[in-house]
């Protein structure tokens, strides 16, 4: 078991509601040119879970599975979202679902949040949903040099990761060289994720780009998450797909980053499971 | 290799207006804010966005600048009007002609040199004056500038050419033989090289940075003599209906501005050139700048 500092967290209520799906006055175009229409970001979906492939929506665009909040205030948005953490706790605060509880399950410009289906048809948009945000300053003892991030510390203990010669073990279900990573490259890892970028068909044959599900944990070759995100040769991030594909040039399934390291602290275990609806026990684990 | 036809008599010519744009900061911090934090975790101010840089200039290198975040070349212009930035932008074009219409500097004659777009370099179009000429200039003068570009194409080449007038593109000895372009660049930058600005907006705006940290990227792929105004070519890179990787592409951009310390950031490149099927192939040239291809003396 990973020894943390989990009892020096704070533990505390921020506030977010269920945002509706907006759509623009035209098409987009893609990274060739097409228009299209590109929908899937906000709101409620009935019908896209954890767990699911990322590719194939019509007219998907940066689907979010499950449903999407945020803070209307400015400010109290930034909060919640350097507070909150994938794995925290949510808590209908309001409305038909009030008491239901999920988990957040990624960090794109809202939060995404998995409820069961039964309390999720109750749940409308505009309903309050009470976050308990718990995570940032997360430490694994003995790896003070692995920056944790955005990640509930029990979550982290159910990811089966092993401490093996002085390095961490993890079980991801992919990994990714550099030259894919996109939009979102440069930004700051605690408040926005970055994506593999779907948009050069030779390379999403190659890498199986179509095989990725929302909440994956796939590993990031050459990547820094430290006090930025850039390039950094050796280094390992490992994140968790939280959104899906995309026509738009240089975007495609998002990463919330949440382990990253110089070389030599962190390496990969291939798990074709490893996935958080599993870890969540939101879907139960293939044997 | 023969020399290039365009369809430059069909280019609308007209006029735009901007602003001297003030100096800005990264990040507007109160108390104990207002530091860009750098790759390795160190607080540095962040200076060089928006104003006029007395000492600064195309064909200065990228790096090395006390403070310096994005260090834009020259006289830095933006939109008159949140209505109006987003035209002055995507119409201006390297090569343009910028007048001073008022203030003590009125009449005085500069070029656009290029464009920003990463960060907080948004909407900012940079152009040289001479240095005379700057004397007299203050933050907020308004600026004219006439733009023609927009629509430009090279007959017989498949690709997409942009942010660049005729006259600049004629300028860089551009050859085509069998359908590939031949263009100028200082260097080949590979595609893992590239960082912020991925995923961003149309070729017309914005850049693309090319990573200068952490030191083993930059010392490894020679970017530390990289400098404002060179010509790069970036391979399986494709900035065209945004800003991807797309493998076998090719696209010219010119870099517009220093470098960071920011992880993911340095120097942006606005494309010029850009072709999905690789129809460009770079002619290796060290001094390939727009301070060259403009006059300017650099």
């Amino acid at each position: 078991m990973l020894r943390t500092n989990k009892v020096r967290l704070l533990k505390m209520a921020v506030m977010g509601e269920v945002v509706h799906p907006w759509a623009s006055s035209g098409y987009r175009t893609d990274f060739d040119g097409k228009p299209r229409i590109g929908l899937g970001m906000s709101g409620v979906k009935y019908n896209v879970s954890v767990g699911d492939l990322c590719f194939g929506y019509a007219e998907g665009e940066h689907v979010e599975p499950g449903l999407s909040i945020s803070n209307k205030d400015e400010h109290e948005n930034a909060a919640l979202g350097v507070l909150g953490c994938i794995g925290n706790e949510v808590t209908a605060a309001t409305g038909d679902a009030k008491g239901a509880k999920g988990f957040i399950t990624g960090k794109h410009g809202n939060f995404l949040v998995w409820f069961g289906p039964e309390d999720q048809e109750k749940i409308n948009i505009g309903d309050k949903m009470r976050v308990k945000a718990w995570g940032v300053g997360l430490e694994i003892g003995g790896f003070e040099d692995v920056r944790v991030n955005k990640l509930d510390p029990e979550l982290l203990e159910k990811m089966g990761i092993a401490e093996e010669g002085g390095r961490l073990v993890v079980p991801v279900t992919a990994e990714y060289p550099a030259y894919i990573m996109g939009s979102g490259y440069g930004m700051w890892p605690v408040a926005i994720d970055y994506d593999i970028q779907t948009t050069c068909p030779e390379v999403f044959d190659e890498l199986k780009l179509k095989d990725i599900r929302f909440g994956d944990v796939v590993a990031l070759r050459d990547q820094l998450n430290w006090w930025g995100r850039g390039y950094y040769e050796g280094a390992i991030t490992i994140g968790i797909v939280i959104h899906g594909w995309s026509n738009s040039a240089g975007h495609g399934p998002g990463v919330t980053t949440i382990m990253s390291a110089k070389p030599g602290k962190i390496a990969t275990k291939i798990d074709p499971h490893a996935n958080i609806a599993y870890y969540l026990g939101i879907r139960k684990r293939p044997e | 290799m023969v020399a290039i036809s365009t369809n430059r008599d069909k280019l609308m010519r007209q006029a735009l207006l901007g602003k001297v744009a003030p100096p800005k900061m990264l990040v507007e911090g109160g108390l104990i804010g207002g530091y860009v934090t750098t790759w390795d975790g160190r607080p540095k101010i962040g200076i060089g966005v928006g104003g006029i840089k007395y000492n600064v200039g195309v064909g200065d290198p990228c790096l090395g600048w006390a403070e310096a975040e994005y260090l834009e070349p020259g006289v830095s212009l933006l939109g008159v009007d949140d209505g109006a930035e987003m035209a002055f932008v995507k119409l201006s074009c390297v090569g343009n002609e910028a007048t001073v219409v008022d203030g003590e500097a009125k009449g005085a004659r500069g070029v656009v040199t290029g464009k920003g777009g990463t960060a907080a370099t948004a909407g900012h179009v940079f152009s040289h004056f001479p240095e005379a000429d700057l004397e007299g200039l203050n933050i907020g003068d308004k600026v004219r500038v006439t733009a023609e570009g927009v629509g430009l194409e090279i007959e017989g080449f498949d690709g997409r050419v942009f942010n660049m007038s005729p006259g600049f593109l004629e300028s860089l000895g551009p050859e085509i033989d069998d359908g590939v372009l031949r263009l100028p660049a200082v260097k080949e930058v590979p595609s893992h090289a590239m960082g912020m600005g991925v995923g961003g907006a149309p070729a017309e705006s914005g850049s693309w940075c090319i990573q200068t940290s952490p030191p083993h990227l930059v010392e490894g792929l020679g970017l530390g003599g990289l400098r404002i105004g060179d010509l790069v070519a970036c391979r399986d890179i494709l900035m065209s209906y945004g800003k991807g990787y797309y493998r076998g592409a090719m696209t010219i951009g010119v870099v517009t501005t220093g470098g960071s310390d920011i992880a993911g950031h340095g120097p942006g490149v606005m494309a010029i050139a850009a072709s999905k099927k690789g129809k460009i192939e770079p002619r290796v040239d060290p001094g390939a700048n727009v301070a060259r291809y403009l006059g300017l003396g650099a």
